[in-house]
């Protein structure tokens, strides 16, 4: 069952101009032109790890051509941190997406799930201890507990 | 047959990302409980460190305790000298700023109680000043008065305790007597604390002059001596603010100077170590459960 403030869900009450970039079997980005932000929301409670790297290598092209400057990584349908999943997402995509000038995230995780938001923090630990090289003290990243924070902040 | 392969790939698909499914979750709970057993690991080092300095803190300060009891009078030295006499000491941790003085010079006894600003091992420090000045004084004429010695204190204190760093606002309350006990001579100088005497019942306080020591600004009056022809039975009362400043009771309020002076008072007819007892008690019970906010010296004596 799906979370009930997600960004697919909200962002037709904004007032934004937006367009759904990128669509797959478990998740959806959308781009904020005007603001220069991406949006990626995943579906289900879990996403294999191809399937998660299919949608956000999906995003490369979009984030150098839109001149991306923010990624909303909404989480809030998820319940499983798959943490090869992580470990790809900050060492290798951030990495590459950084190198084309983006360097502010928010993230939205999914409401009142304390063993998945623990796992996020120890996940992070275990990234921060065994790739000491990783550029995430360069980044800004923020966590927002809705889209409309996540797009302000 | 193409149909029934399509749906069994299909089911075999769905089956993999199940399984995967299932193994992302339990590694995910794994992950969070080594990172929590991790945190749990950290948090008892740093428990068995803070533990280890706390032992040597305490360890540290019962022993200067030792030495901080080698120059306070303690009683069986004071009953030496005034036979009939008691202390009440509670000190707020383990070393303290209240302090007793004492020095004999043949039949002339010098006595001091004094307080002094904070408690702890400041005021512990501050009071082994303070009494190695008073044997100095007191070593170099044995012939001052109670307000001479004082006033020669008040100036070793501005001299050293302003020579080297002029930030140190400490200072000490303290009353001295000089007692002759074949004259039943008493002469008591002070600065901020009274004694109390108690002939037959009748209650007399004398408060010290308003003046504190080694800080030649904050003084109002001149340091006096008093003098008083003592009767056999009387009560002398020598003290801190401790006891009077402690908050307790059914409002917690504090137990004021006056209640003091009154417990003083209807006590006065007992013998001298059922007094003791009764003041000890009397501290203990308004205490209860509320921290003892000062370090608390109460001295008393018969004649």
């Amino acid at each position: 069952m799906s979370a009930d403030n997600t960004a697919s869900k909200l962002l037709p009450g904004l007032n934004y101009k937006y367009d759904e970039v990128v669509k797959k079997d478990y998740g959806i980005v959308f781009a904020l032109p005007e603001q220069h932000i991406l949006i990626c929301e995943l579906f289900n409670e879990y996403t294999p790890i191809e399937e998660f790297k299919e949608i956000f290598r999906a995003t490369v092209p979009i984030i150098e051509k839109l001149q991306t400057t923010k990624f909303i990584f909404d989480k809030q349908n998820l319940r499983v941190f798959h943490q090869p999943s992580m470990e790809w997402y900050f060492i290798e995509w951030k990495k590459e997406i950084y190198a084309k000038g983006l360097s502010a995230h928010r993230k939205i995780l999914p409401q009142s799930e304390p063993a998945f938001a623990l796992a996020v923090e120890a996940g992070r630990a275990k990234i921060l201890k065994e790739f000491p090289d990783t550029i995430i003290d360069k980044l800004d990243i923020q966590y927002s507990t809705n889209i409309a924070d996540a797009i302000a902040k | 047959m193409t149909k029934q392969s399509d749906e069994l790939n299909s089911l075999h698909k769905e089956i993999v990302i199940l399984n995967e499914h299932l193994s992302s979750q339990k590694g995910m709970y794994e992950m969070t409980t080594a990172y929590l057993k991790n945190i749990q690991d950290e948090l008892n080092l740093a428990k068995g460190k803070l533990e280890a300095i706390n032992k040597d803190l305490t360890d540290s300060i019962n022993y200067s305790k030792h030495i901080q009891d080698a120059f306070i009078v303690q009683i069986d030295k004071l009953r030496e000298m005034i036979p009939n006499s008691f202390m009440f000491q509670s000190p707020k941790n383990i070393v303290s700023g209240d302090f007793t003085w004492a020095f004999a010079d043949g039949e002339e006894i010098y006595l001091g109680v004094g307080d002094c600003t904070g408690h702890g091992v400041p005021g512990a420090m501050l009071s082994i000043f303070v009494i190695s000045m008073l044997n100095e004084i007191i070593s170099s004429n044995r012939d001052y008065n109670p307000a001479e010695i004082l006033t020669h204190l008040d100036g070793l204190m501005f001299k050293y305790l302003t020579l080297y760093n002029a930030t140190i606002r400490d200072s000490v309350e303290i009353a001295i007597i000089k007692l002759n006990l074949r004259k039943s001579k008493l002469t008591f100088a002070s600065a901020k604390r009274p004694i109390v005497i108690i002939r037959n019942g009748e209650l007399t306080m004398t408060k010290g002059t308003k003046y504190l020591l080694g800080d030649p600004y904050k003084r109002n009056e001149e340091l006096r001596n008093f003098e008083f022809d003592l009767e056999k039975g009387d009560l002398i009362f020598l003290y801190s603010d401790g006891f009077a400043d402690q908050f307790g009771g059914q409002n917690s309020t504090k137990f004021t100077n006056k209640r003091l002076l009154e417990l003083l008072q209807s006590n006065s007819n007992l013998e001298l170590c059922n007094q003791f007892e009764e003041i000890k008690e009397t501290f203990y019970t308004h205490k209860g459960e509320n921290s003892q906010i000062d370090d608390v010296l109460l001295l008393g004596f018969q004649i």
